[in-house]
């Protein structure tokens, strides 16, 4: 007995203590240090994507939640300095709509926003050229996307924030964050775009969304519903990543579900796109010049179809103004 | 693919299966890791597990074929008078060749048409004009690896090593071993399969033991090779716009990366086997302290490298042919050369095969030849080396000439991942030509600034990682297992070591955001 208890059980007592004190440090970590919130207060990569934490509770009247094209393309600076409208863009490079489901919950936890603009691009893993369209979906595949590794590890990022803020440590230390673009990404950079032969040529074809964004989509407009929020699905101009089959199949979902959409990629006349001025990369992403032409066009939508209210003379809004300012002098 | 560093693998594939392992009892542990490594294997491979049940059963029954032709022929050879009993042997000897045979040709032929198909087809269409569309096949996840250990198995039950296993359920689990069948090792069945029938209980040392192993290759495989796949993706993907001492650099990344993933990923996957209770064979033994290319190849992919030379050196050179070539070369050479001349032959035949298996493209194939042209010529030039030295007095045995040995194989292996690593042959030549005709310091300053994609903290973090594996592998090269070490230590001081392993691996590595998704690399092979 006195063998068995020195040999096996006191060893395995001792693992058992080792793998609570684990968690319990990785559970302390992730609400100091690698918090969600911490990461919005210091300067580091996820600052902007984070950045509604640092407005103020019950402020926000627009969400823009997407992927790189909406933090490309959504300029909230702009939209309060020509609207009044108080809004944030959240968007990180490749998010899912898994992930900004999980961001949106976040947002509700403090803000009661009136509107939200999902941007659509998010719905489509691979640009265009890569997929095949005549190919179905497969049950078994729906099955493999519940079952697949980046579900569960996102599940496991959002329990325990450290392991998405893991590298904080590589900031610079103490330098604050200072929440000019509201989540947008600022680039004055200009490459001009060569658009391919055929973009946007209608067709009745469509890209099915797969399953499983489709139903995180779902989920992302009955939460919003659910919290007192008008949706509106949006696609940012996109040449190297839409298409008019992905068009189709966004229209379907919204028609299904009473939403508007806008497609600013069969609208680029309309609002004066520029394929030699307003991109910063290869057709992928506005810079500043096309976001600004989007986020107008944005504003003029929202003052005709909704009654927010211009926040701009109120005074617990002033903090707006300086932010502009600071936002104005990434143009010098 | 379900990645072997990925939460879901280690929290949900192998996490509940380890529980269900631990609390089964022994007899019935083997199920629990059967029905683990299948749904491991069908979730990670998206349902495509027909090929594997296909080699599976295919495997099982030759193998009882086999067995049951070694049956006959002990009895028949028993009853027979000794006059016949040498006939007899070599006419079922031929019987089970032929079965054995049979087994291989299935086996490898799933391989062949699974991963090599266009690559025949383009072969085919470039040397005679032709215009066949490629087909469209998935690969099957882990077929390589899987496709040798089942050779193998069928090879040893002809050669009467052990007895063909009666249950199929067995042999499934030895193909489809989830720590076995993503990246290897390369088992053989009385290693592992052996195993499975002798299953103990949890012991709670040699799952501390396995636990400092696989932390230890998750610092290499996510703080350090993941680290550096940004740099080398940078030369590599945009080589036309580096060249001279930048094509280097990237060289040496990967180098390390492949190293350090590889060999990480191993003692991942050998931590987490020790952690069951299961010894799994050791793939790598600090290569880069090799003194030639032939033992740098007993230290790299140890597993594969066993395998070649048991199931096609020692066949090939031990067979009639190649004896009868042997027996002229010594009535025209020397002994040394006489010998050689048959090893020469049959070693074609080996690194053929190691390139080949390593991918289906041309590149693969002169990686292969490559070691092979260097290895003939170190061999065929040896005689004359020795005199070289023994007349300029140089001590072969001396540390400086060691460290000599030990840089030179270290540059030709650098030489051969250029091959390995660049997109095609055309490539690494391009690349290779510009380290010597493009060579400027200047990249140091240019590519300080954007860094290769990397920032000072990176570098840090490699050097760090860097000076830790070395000083590792120093001490493991003087005998000095560290791990044991470790063992010994007071309880708090492990505790404390531990939880700074781990953590080093939470904070420092490379993965999420702003990192790119690296996929393993001996994965896709």
């Amino acid at each position: 007995m006195k063998e068995m208890i020195k040999g096996y059980i006191k060893p395995c007592i001792k693992i058992l203590a080792f793998v609570l004190a684990f968690f319990i440090l990785l559970e302390c970590l992730s609400v100091t240090y690698f918090s969600k919130a911490r990461a919005s207060q210091y300067n580091n990569k996820y600052s902007e994507t984070m950045s509604f934490f640092n407005e103020p509770a019950n402020t926000l009247q627009i969400v823009g939640i997407g992927n790189s094209d909406l933090y490309s393309g959504f300029c909230p600076p702009e939209l309060w300095h020509n609207y009044g409208y108080v809004s944030t863009s959240i968007g990180s490079p490749r998010q899912t709509p898994q992930q900004s489901l999980d961001l949106l919950k976040e947002v509700y936890s403090n803000q009661k926003p009136r509107l939200v603009f999902i941007e659509c691009d998010m719905l489509y893993d691979e640009p265009p050229e890569n997929v095949d369209i005549k190919k179905d979906e497969r049950d078994i595949d729906v099955f493999f996307d519940y079952l697949s590794p980046d579900s569960f590890d996102e599940g496991v990022k959002n329990v325990f924030p450290i392991f998405t803020f893991h590298d904080r440590w590589k900031n610079k230390k103490g330098v604050r964050f200072a929440n000019k673009n509201h989540g947008y990404k600022f680039s004055n950079k200009v490459v001009p775009v060569k658009v391919h032969e055929g973009f946007m040529n209608k067709t009745d074809v469509s890209e099915k969304i797969v399953k499983i964004h489709g139903k995180n989509l779902k989920a992302m407009v009955n939460y919003c519903r659910k919290n007192g929020s008008d949706v509106v699905l949006m696609t940012l101009p996109s040449p190297s990543s839409w298409s008019y089959e992905r068009h189709n199949a966004v229209v379907e979902f919204a028609d299904a579900n009473n939403l508007d959409f806008i497609d600013f990629n069969l609208m680029l006349d309309e609002i004066n796109i520029d394929f030699a001025k307003d991109f910063r990369d290869k057709g992928n992403h506005l810079n500043y010049y096309g976001a600004k032409k989007v986020t107008e066009y944005l504003g003029e939508y929202i003052s005709k179809n909704y009654e927010i209210e211009d926040m701009r003379k109120n005074k617990d809004y002033a903090y707006w103004h300086k932010s502009y300012r600071q936002f104005k002098g990434q143009l010098v | 693919m379900i990645s072997y560093t990925s939460f879901a693998f280690f929290i949900l594939y192998f996490g509940i299966t380890f529980l269900l392992y631990t609390i089964a009892p022994c007899k019935a542990k083997w199920c629990v890791l059967l029905v683990g490594s299948y749904v491991f294997y069908f979730v990670s491979s998206k349902g495509h597990i027909l090929p594997l049940i296909i080699a599976t059963i295919a495997v099982w029954a030759i193998g009882l074929w086999l067995q049951r032709l070694n049956d006959i022929q002990k009895v028949k050879r028993k009853e027979a008078p000794k006059e016949e009993r040498k006939s007899i042997k070599a006419l079922y000897t031929k019987y089970r060749q032929w079965v054995l045979a049979l087994g291989v040709a299935i086996t490898f032929g799933i391989l062949l048409v699974c991963k090599y198909s266009n690559f025949f087809i383009d072969t085919t269409n470039s040397i005679l004009g032709l215009n066949i569309n490629n087909v469209s096949i998935i690969q099957p996840l882990g077929i390589s690896f899987y496709t040798l250990q089942a050779i193998s198995y069928l090879t040893d039950i002809h050669h009467g090593k052990f007895e063909a296993e009666k249950n199929p359920l067995r042999v499934s689990l030895f193909l489809s071993f989830m720590l076995t069948i993503v990246e290897g090792p390369v088992a053989r069945y009385d290693q592992l399969g052996r195993q499975f029938k002798e299953l103990k209980a949890f012991d709670p040392q040699a799952f501390v033991s396995g636990a400092i192993r696989i932390c230890w290759g998750l610092i290499k495989k996510v703080v350090i090779a993941d680290r550096t796949a940004e740099l080398v993706n940078a030369v590599f993907d945009n080589h036309e716009n580096y060249s001279g001492l930048a094509v280097v650099i990237g060289i040496l990344f990967y180098t390390l990366q492949l190293y350090c993933e590889f060999s990480g990923v191993m003692d991942v996957v050998c931590g987490l086997g020790e952690a069951m209770g299961i010894k799994m064979p050791e793939n790598f033994n600090r290569p880069f302290f090799a003194r030639s290319i032939n033992e740098f190849w007993q230290r790299w992919h140890i597993t594969l490298g066993a395998w070649l030379r048991d199931y096609i050196f020692y066949p090939i050179s031990l067979s009639k042919p190649f004896m009868s070539l042997s027996k002229s070369a010594r009535k025209k050479f020397d002994a040394y050369y006489s010998n050689l001349i048959p090893t020469a032959v049959a070693l074609f035949f080996v690194w053929f095969g190691n390139g080949f298996w390593h991918g289906a493209g041309w590149k693969y194939i002169t990686y292969g030849l490559y070691y092979y042209a260097l290895m003939m010529l170190g061999l065929f030039l040896e005689p004359m080396f020795r005199r070289l030295c023994s007349a300029l007095k140089i001590n072969r045995e001396s540390k400086g000439f060691h460290f000599f040995q030990m840089a030179r194989t270290f540059v030709i292996v650098n030489f051969g991942m250029l091959i390995f690593r660049a997109d095609d042959l055309k490539t690494a030549w391009e690349m290779l030509k510009s380290i010597f005709t493009d060579f400027s310091f200047s990249i140091l300053r240019v590519g300080a600034k954007n860094g290769f994609g990397l920032d000072v903290k990176d570098y840090i973090v490699i050097v760090v990682g860097v000076l830790l594996v070395l000083i590792v592998s120093i001490l493991g090269e003087k005998g000095i297992n560290v791990r044991e070490r470790i063992l010994a230590l007071p309880f708090i001081v492990k505790f404390i070591l531990f939880m700074v392993m781990i953590y080093s691996v939470i904070i420092f590595g490379a993965y999420g955001e702003g990192y790119g998704v690296v996929d393993l690399i001996y994965a896709n092979f």
